[in-house]
């Protein structure tokens, strides 16, 4: 499952947060340290599985029970970014928007 | 506003939450408005536009328009922002404002008018032509200008004039001209004129001598010149008079 920013979002990072805005809606998001490396992945390749995984290393995952846990927090996180519209599944295949 | 200013640049237009009581009726806290690029020379007045202000987004009505900068007020407010907006820190243009509401008309009172000109920093010979003439009934107060203002001893001698009285602040600040608002003088006016008017921060107020006006001591504050021009104290009676009190003699 693929991921990609809608393409009204636009975003600034600092060191540890990055704030999100959505100039359609007018919307401002801040996100956590952990949301904001969820998000540089979302915006790098938007795989669920890749980001999954690399959560896992950066965050130091020893087992499947942690992964697991990475796993469904990310899923959380990212349904949450679908339901305030500044995210939108890809259909399979298709090509990020520029 | 940054992000704001990339948003704009990126999508050729955003949206913007109102925060805030400056635009007040016309634009409410958490309304949103949709800003597009502004071009310099196509900002006019009663546009209303977002610009950089002290590290923030403002969101102001134009009232003038100079090649470097703008005259900008908001619709909640009687005088023009102080100071006014470079062009360089205009953001964008809202399309879709409504404008802003017609301030109330004092309308023409039956009768000779008798009203009180307080003239702040007027010169020194009180004979001298610049001090100017007024109306039959007008009496006029001169009183000195001191540091930014006027002493404490003149803002307390204005409060009390002002008291339950009608109060007209006259300044190349006012957003609305004379001729907009009056057509007459209420019986007992106060009309201040010279009056530097607003209020500083304690901390501020403290290092500098004298006092600005406080703005909530006139009902209403006109211009008799165009927006930012100062107008000599002579022209302001003749202006005012002929407003007011049309075919009166000046004494």
């Amino acid at each position: 499952m693929r991921w990609a920013v809608n393409p009204s979002v636009v975003w600034s990072e600092s060191s540890d947060e990055i704030r999100l805005y959505d100039t359609a809606s007018g919307d401002f998001h801040t996100l956590s340290p952990t949301g904001s490396a969820i998000w540089r992945r979302i915006a790098d390749t938007g795989d669920r599985d890749a980001i999954v995984a690399a959560l896992a290393e950066e965050f130091g995952a020893q087992d499947d029970n942690q992964r697991h846990l990475i796993a469904n927090d990310t899923e959380r996180f990212i349904r949450g970014l679908v339901d305030l519209g500044l995210i939108a599944e890809q259909p399979s295949g298709a090509a990020l928007p520029q | 506003m940054e992000l704001v200013v990339s948003g704009l640049a990126a999508r050729g237009r955003v949206t913007i939450p109102v925060s805030g009581t400056s635009m007040l009726p016309t634009l409410r806290s958490g309304e949103r408005v949709t800003l597009y690029p502004a071009r310099p020379d196509a900002i006019r007045p009663q546009d209303v536009i977002a610009f950089r202000a002290s590290g923030q987004l403002g969101l102001h009505r134009v009232h003038a328009v100079f090649p470097d900068r703008v005259i900008t007020a908001g619709d909640n407010y009687d005088l023009f922002d102080p100071p006014p907006v470079p062009m360089a820190a205009v953001i964008g243009v809202a399309r879709d404002v409504p404008g802003r509401p017609a301030p109330r008309r004092w309308p023409r009172q039956p009768g000779p008018i008798a009203a009180d000109v307080w003239l702040i920093g007027g010169p020194a010979d009180p004979g001298s032509p610049e001090g100017g003439a007024t109306p039959t009934g007008w009496r006029l107060h001169r009183r000195p200008a001191e540091g930014i203002g006027v002493s404490a001893e003149v803002l307390a001698e204005l409060h009390a004039a002002a008291a339950g009285r009608p109060c007209v602040g006259v300044s190349e600040h006012a957003v609305h001209a004379a001729s907009d608002v009056l057509s007459g003088l209420p019986p007992q006016t106060q009309v201040l004129m010279g009056c530097s008017f607003g209020s500083l921060k304690p901390a501020l107020a403290q290092t500098l001598r004298g006092n600005l006006v406080p703005t909530e001591i006139a009902d209403v504050f006109v211009r008799l010149g165009p927006p930012e021009v100062p107008v000599s104290a002579a022209d302001a009676l003749r202006e005012l008079a002929a407003l007011v009190a049309p075919g009166e003699g000046a004494a």
